[in-house]
């Protein structure tokens, strides 16, 4: 069933990329169906190799999700590119990966809050048998948020780069630059808390799935339109 | 031809018979040697462990076959075959099959689960057959057998749900701190299920064991057998600071380990996690831990609840291997039958080649003047006649067979079209009683195997 989801998404698509008139001349639909692809492919290599059982199912369900936001994006217009694509396209491939990351980890803590709560009620059925330890779950979304953190801020680095190359300014003010860097700053304070702190909690991993709400807001909600007047 | 299995193991024999009738390096060849010579034995293949000493073999005659089998075992481990009958088992057909299949899974090993076994089948497997005691049949099986094996291991979790009180314990500490290796463990109690679980944790990698008991020279004398640290009662406040699991078992009355005490050691832990497991009865632990940030409190009722869920989890899975036998079994006795099958295709298309190039050479005959290309283009589409006119039968013919489990359709396949396929009077004798069962059968309306296809006669 997994594989007949991978095949018909993969389908999608390709299908949706086939008909960008460029790479870079994506929708948001179009970058949050990529997302989605790059969980699944992801989960579903590594479970092929190493049985990750039930993380590919949770992985599934923010996968789900981001693809549901992307069927419902699909209106959107599309966005109008500058110059110097190559810079664009690395900013954009590294904002995506970084994006992955971070849904890896929401799922990490949304298993990590579903183990919590099983062994705080001591219910012990299929989900606490398979769900992996609190130990592991907390690690692993540790080292999600970490190289969701680095990927982001090298793709904000490239794209403010890319402002001064092309816009001849710094696009410090601009609110998809602001919402990122605020983003960005409340994954950096989640890890510097897990960091002090030997394990993560219960309200650490609330923490976490917040910071991926704000992720979302600022993917789907703040407009990535390039300051009025400069293109 | 019937596939047997001639064994004990620790379903049917007690150990010290299991010990002297296991067979190991001489022996073991010993044994291939004798049952490659005998007339009855066709194939085999010896599996011997600690627990379990089998003969698996493809043969003329059951009962022969076991009886010689029963004396061969007996001479070679010297126990008179009356005691040693008493204690083996002979399975046939399916069953047989199906057995071997469950040993590889780990469904017959008294760790329910365990992987080794399926190691000591491949080589039992390898070495019969570097031996010259398999053919065509038993590589097919024990090859169906290895991947069922195989399959079990990857795609279930049947030999990962322990169902004793201490892995339930280790399991539920494991489920909040990881694995227990580089962990501090403090064990209050030096009883007997103090010092069991001492060493448990002990044998499970765990870094340190501290153990700790009202009389300290009790705790000195178990510490030092298992490599823990000794101490009083009054030194667990100060190592509840260190532990990442406490394990208590005093029994005695009131509340060895107080709230006040858990709550004044999770200071400058740092958020790192407390596993309290209490497995008193009277409980140790004051039951108001359990509230406090980062602390799990468990108690006997709450390790019968893990152990109730690895049980319904391990018979789920159980379930889920025994489906994949099936299904071994099932591809096993569809090979079979295509094996008898592919001789009266291959005896049918030489019939049509045979014919049609009879076609052919009246044709020139009686037509002298054609030239060659006319020659190639009727033969070409004679031959597109013939090879049109058998396709369905022969696709008919594989499907119902596969399906009925013998040979009664491709019987019939082979009458319709004139086809005689050489048999012995035993194969025809076997057939005819198997198309007359198998007549019955259908007249009585009997639906064998809840509906499902017949298997292959060598199968039933």
């Amino acid at each position: 069933m997994l594989f007949t989801a991978f095949v018909a998404m993969t389908t999608l698509l390709f299908l949706r990329l086939s008909r960008l008139p460029s790479v870079i001349d994506y929708s948001k639909s179009d970058l949050a169906l990529l997302v989605s692809w790059l969980m699944l492919t992801v989960t579903l290599v590594v479970d092929a190799r190493f049985r990750i059982g039930v993380v590919v199912f949770f992985a599934n369900v923010v996968s789900f999700g981001l693809a549901l936001f992307a069927g419902g994006l699909q209106a959107d217009a599309r966005e109008h590119w500058l110059p110097a694509v190559n810079l664009l396209i690395v900013h954009i491939a590294l904002a995506t990966l970084g994006e992955a990351a971070f849904a890896f980890a929401f799922a990490f803590a949304l298993m990590h809050l579903v183990q919590e709560r099983h062994l705080r009620q001591h219910r012990f059925d299929r989900w606490f048998l398979q769900l992996p330890s609190l130990a592991t779950l907390d690690t692993w979304a540790l080292f999600a948020s970490a190289v969701g953190c680095a990927l982001m801020l090298l793709a904000m680095a490239t794209g403010s780069f890319w402002g001064d190359l092309v816009l001849h300014r710094w696009l410090l003010l601009w609110p998809k630059f602001i919402a990122t860097a605020v983003c960005w700053a409340m994954y950096a304070i989640y890890l510097g808390l897990r960091i002090v702190r030997r394990a993560a909690d219960r309200r650490l991993m609330f923490y976490q799935v917040a910071c991926f709400v704000a992720l979302l807001f600022n993917l789907f909600l703040v407009s990535g339109r390039t300051p009025a007047g400069v293109a | 031809m019937h596939i047997i299995v001639v064994g004990m193991s620790h379903h049917s024999a007690p150990v010290d018979l299991r010990e002297r009738v296991s067979l190991s390096g001489d022996a073991h060849s010993h044994v291939l040697t004798q049952l490659g010579g005998s007339r009855t034995v066709l194939e085999s293949v010896v599996l011997s462990t600690c627990n379990r000493t089998e003969v698996y073999a493809l043969v003329n005659s059951t009962h022969a076959a076991h009886d010689f089998i029963l004396t061969l075992l007996a001479n070679t481990s010297g126990v008179p075959k009356q005691d040693l009958s008493e204690h083996m088992y002979l399975k046939q057909g399916e069953a047989a099959v199906a057995h071997a299949m469950r040993v590889a899974c780990g469904l017959d090993s008294i760790v329910v689960g365990e992987t080794q076994i399926l190691g000591q089948m491949r080589e039992a497997f390898q070495t019969a057959f570097e031996a010259g005691n398999t053919g065509a049949m038993f590589n097919r099986m024990f090859r169906e057998v290895l991947h069922v094996g195989k399959r079990a291991q990857t795609e279930t979790t049947v030999g990962q749900h322990p169902v004793s009180v201490s892995y339930a314990a280790v399991q539920l500490a494991s489920k909040i701190v990881g694995g227990l290796e580089g962990k501090v463990a403090l064990v209050i109690g030096a009883g007997q299920m103090g010092a069991l679980a001492a060493k448990h944790l002990s044998a499970q990698g765990v870094k340190r064991v501290l153990l700790a008991n009202r009389t300290l020279a009790k705790a000195s004398a178990i510490a030092s057998e298992i490599g823990a640290q000794a101490l009083s009662l009054d030194g667990v406040e100060a190592a509840l600071k260190d532990a990442d699991i406490v394990v208590s078992a005093t029994g005695r009355p009131g509340h060895t380990v107080k709230a006040a005490f858990v709550r004044q050691a999770l200071v400058g832990r740092r958020g790192r996690p407390l596993v309290l497991l209490d497995i008193a009865v009277p409980r140790d632990i004051d039951p108001a831990c359990a509230a406090l940030p980062n602390v799990y409190l468990y108690d006997v009722d709450d390790l019968n609840g893990v152990i109730d869920a690895n049980v319904q989890e391990r018979a789920r899975q159980a379930a889920l291997v025994e489906d994949m036998v099936a299904a071994g079994v099932r591809a096993f006795s569809d090979w079979l039958t295509e094996q008898e099958v592919v001789p009266l295709i291959v005896a049918l298309r030489q019939k049509g080649e045979a014919i049609q190039r009879d076609v052919m050479e009246s044709l020139v005959r009686k037509l002298p003047h054609l030239s060659e290309r006319d020659q190639k283009i009727i033969h070409k589409h004679t031959m597109s006649i013939v090879n049109q006119l058998l396709r369905e039968p022969i696709q008919n013919v594989k499907e119902l067979s596969i399906a009925s489990g013998d040979l009664a359709y491709a019987s019939m396949f082979a009458q319709l079209f004139g086809i005689d396929p050489v048999k012995t009077d035993d194969e025809a004798a076997e057939s005819r009683a198997v198309r007359l069962m198998d007549v019955l059968s259908r007249v009585l309306g009997e639906v064998s195997h809840q509906g499902q296809p017949n298997l292959h006669p060598v199968l039933r």
